[in-house]
């Protein structure tokens, strides 16, 4: 269980993390979400000991990552926004150093193959790292992280700068990884999280702003339903007559796609489903509905509102 | 922090940095013994070296923590379950092998010298022992200089100027002491005090006399030992900044 209560961290005057507290039972993958500069990093960096915080305490199972350091770091697999490969080293020099830094007992050669084979990175072994694509040296990152069987693995980023199919195959192996242990990865990509994480953590100028799961944040009652709609009819009329209708507040027409008809963005109030009015409306007129396709409860949405005004609060569990 | 040992002292020749070093090191004191010609007094010699050493030591030095600090791979090191002195210890000990490993290469000179002369094998033995211990204590500085920058050029140029100004550091405090004949006998033993501890290279010329000083040998561990202790130190500090 890892348990961080107040954590704080102050760079000179510029407050990077400001008083973060949550609990993360074993076993949770948990994502760590954010626009860049959000104090993702710094928090992940405390976590892991590098660096230390202004005030607040992080435990992982009881050990303080201060006061017991190592035996924290015994259970912490890190692999920071940029992998902290040597550039001069071969993949298998690497990981035997790895392997001999962390002080690992398992059995040298047997356990560096299951990670490379779980990594796959085998087919790279001797060669130097400096040379491998970028996508390879995040996993030899990753595998470095893998070294010693940690029960916890706390990644940064891990999916920048790869290819489409890197990033699904790394996802995946996230999900596989996760099985066994608790993962904490940060990201400011929204699919990721929402695709790989049980439980989100939404972080914004250093405050922890949402902590729930990704159904929780995306389909939050506070943000208003909004449809994309497509109707063959004289757009202004059919505009005016839309606005008309009891619990919608916005209507703005988009780009017109077919010859016959126009594309509208409509938004009701909070709670209230507007289609089936919607759809009586028009059909009064002889307005045909061509499509209608909602685009709400994205967590798209709840992100941007939740980073805009951290104050806005939104989310599972309210804080 | 054998594994750092281990992983610092390959990387010195998995690049070609540890074999120039050796070469240059090489060349420049057989150049040295050359300039000596005939003679199975080594005095001269080792004395001459240490110009060479202090240069060494600073390029040996100078990527130590600045280059892990700039590839970000400190990250690794500092999350391990290793404590800091392992982390410094063990970049130390690896340099002091290269270091040795460069100071071996005189000993080519030392058999030339024991084929062809009859040379004084104690004074030998200690002018080796006070390098070793001249050497420990100036890689600690450099080690020291490497961990306050993300740079290796700095680390470099400030490790050698403040070894230039350590060689110069006896002379011009004497020249000091004689100009200024008035000064009361409190501010002549302070700088009598400055003279003692300040010129570590004048140390040395103890063991070139074939003089193993006790208080010498201390000198030279305990300011090894400042040094790194100031290197974990600054490590340390950077996490709480």
């Amino acid at each position: 269980m890892i348990e961080v209560s107040h954590l704080t961290k102050k760079y000179g005057q510029k407050i990077a993390v400001n008083d973060v507290s949550f609990t993360i039972p074993d076993g949770e993958i948990v994502g760590f979400l954010g626009p860049n500069g959000a104090g993702k990093s710094t928090t992940m960096n405390i976590l892991t000991g590098y660096l230390s915080p202004t005030s607040g305490t992080a435990s992982f199972n009881g050990f303080d990552i201060y006061d017991n350091a190592n035996e924290c770091k015994k259970q912490i697999g890190y692999l920071p926004e940029q992998p902290p490969v040597y550039f001069d080293m071969t993949v298998k020099d690497y990981l035997d150093f790895v392997y001999d830094l962390k002080k690992c007992d398992q059995k040298r050669n047997e356990h560096l193959a299951e990670i490379m084979e779980v990594v796959k990175i085998k087919d790279v072994y001797n060669r130097i790292i400096g040379n491998l694509s970028k996508g390879y040296k995040q996993r030899v990152g990753l595998a470095q992280a893998l070294i010693g069987n940690p029960s916890v693995l706390i990644l940064d980023e891990p999916t920048v700068g790869l290819d489409p199919k890197e990033i699904i195959e790394i996802r995946s192996l996230i999900k596989r990884l996760g099985k066994s242990r608790t993962v904490i990865l940060s990201s400011h990509i929204l699919p990721e999280v929402q695709a790989v994480c049980e439980r989100l953590l939404v972080i914004a100028d250093g405050k922890l702003v949402a902590d729930g799961t990704p159904n929780d944040l995306s389909n939050d009652s506070t943000i208003a339903h909004r449809l994309s709609i497509r109707v063959a009819g004289p757009a202004s009329d059919v505009k005016k007559l839309i606005k008309s209708i009891n619990g919608i507040r916005y209507c703005e027409e988009t780009t017109k796609i077919e010859s016959d008809a126009h594309d509208f963005i409509i938004e009701s109030e909070p709670n209230i489903d507007v289609r089936r009015m919607l759809f009586n409306e028009l059909a009064k007129k002889n307005w045909p509905l061509l499509s209608s396709k909602p685009l709400d409860a994205t967590l798209e949405d709840a992100f941007i509102r939740l980073v805009d005004s951290p104050n806005n609060k939104v989310g599972g569990k309210k804080r | 922090m054998s594994a750092i040992f281990k992983k610092e002292f390959r990387s010195w020749f998995l690049s070609p940095m540890g074999y120039i070093i050796m070469l240059v090191f090489g060349l420049l004191s057989e150049v040295m013994f050359m300039m000596q010609v005939s003679t199975d007094d080594l005095t001269g010699y080792f004395n001459g070296l240490t110009m060479f050493v202090a240069f060494i030591i600073a390029i040996l030095c100078m990527r130590l923590f600045s280059e892990e600090r700039k590839t970000k791979t400190e990250q690794l090191l500092l999350t391990a379950p290793v404590s800091l002195f392992e982390i410094v210890l063990g970049k130390f000990f690896a340099a002091f092998a290269v270091f040795c490993l460069c100071l071996a290469e005189t000993l080519l000179v030392v058999m030339v010298v024991g084929f062809t002369g009859a040379p004084d094998w104690g004074v030998i033995f200690t002018s080796y022992v006070g390098y070793l211990l001249l050497g420990a204590a100036l890689i600690a500085i450099g080690t020291f200089f490497s961990s306050i920058t993300q740079n290796q050029i700095v680390a470099a140029i400030v490790t050698f100027l403040t070894f230039v100004g350590l060689m110069l550091s006896s002379s011009i405090i004497s020249i000091v002491i004689g100009m200024m004949t008035a000064i009361s006998s409190f501010w002549q033993s302070v700088l009598t005090a400055i003279i003692y501890v300040i010129p570590i290279f004048e140390r040395y010329y103890e063991f070139a006399y074939g003089v193993i000083n006790v208080s010498t040998v201390f000198y030279y561990l305990s300011v090894t030992a400042v040094f790194l202790f100031l290197t974990a130190r600054v490590l340390e500090k950077r996490r709480w900044s």
